[in-house]
């Protein structure tokens, strides 16, 4: 049940993505709960590449890929930015970042999904989850 | 996304419908920067009819209470769907806002 889809670096095809994911999610009869935290942590990781990877250039692709397979759901989201570390983001939920707009993005992902990889070059995350059968 | 604004024994209360993500924050954020401008003191957020919030989101209702303490003012929000709730404690933003499991129980006291 795997699948690509490529998109332009647009907001509004994040919806696009977001509803083949679920109609996928749906029939491998996931939970509520899951689609929730399945969708926000690909939408926060859209919006990371189309913003920060490709800074809104419509001319440059993101590339999606998404699997499902022994009950559990792959997702991969590659821009053709330069990348980043994970690790250079602040973590959100410290005193003096608490108040600040950045950062719960990838945060949520990391709390969200069970395993998190980023390709060598920073520009590809992919996020695993199990899902619980309802 | 709908907002609706209303005063009741001063007491301006904010009710949205729908998600509150990257493509509504913007519209969200300048419904609220107009309103605040009248620099309300208590100001109550219903958020009984938003089953989805992303960072965006997250980060504009931040940008709210922000703008609600400059001037001295309070901000409470309420009626979190469990997800949403689950967002707020994840982020430890359950320690920045006044939570109530009900409109009514965000008024009284208030």
């Amino acid at each position: 049940m795997n699948k690509t889809i490529i998109i332009e670096s647009d907001l509004d095809r994040i919806k696009q993505v977001v509803d083949q994911v679920r109609s996928m999610l749906e029939q491998a009869g996931a939970r509520e709960s899951d689609v929730f935290d399945i969708r926000l942590c690909l939408e926060e990781a859209l919006i990371n590449a189309i913003k920060y990877g490709n800074k809104f250039d419509k001319e440059k692709n993101v590339r999606v890929d998404f699997d499902y397979r022994d009950s559990r759901i792959f997702l991969s989201v590659e821009d053709s930015g330069n990348g980043f570390d994970i690790g250079s983001v602040p973590d959100p939920t410290l005193d003096e970042n608490i108040l600040k707009g950045g950062g719960r993005g990838v945060f949520l992902i990391r709390y969200l999904m069970d395993e998190l990889k980023f390709n060598k070059r920073g520009n590809r995350i992919t996020m695993v989850k199990s899902l619980k059968q309802q | 996304m709908r907002i609706s604004q209303k005063e009741i024994d001063g007491i301006t209360t904010y009710e949205i419908s729908g998600d509150i993500d990257i493509n509504s924050s913007p519209e969200v954020r300048e419904f609220f920067e107009k309103g605040l401008k009248g620099k309300m003191m208590k100001v109550l957020v219903n958020l009984s009819g938003v089953p989805y919030v992303d960072s965006s989101g997250l980060a504009t209702l931040v940008e709210m209470l922000k703008k609600t303490r400059s001037y001295g003012g309070r901000l409470r929000i309420s009626n979190l769907a469990p997800k949403v709730k689950s967002l707020f404690e994840i982020t430890k933003l359950e320690k920045l806002f006044e939570i109530f499991d009900a409109a009514e129980d965000a008024i009284s006291g208030f």
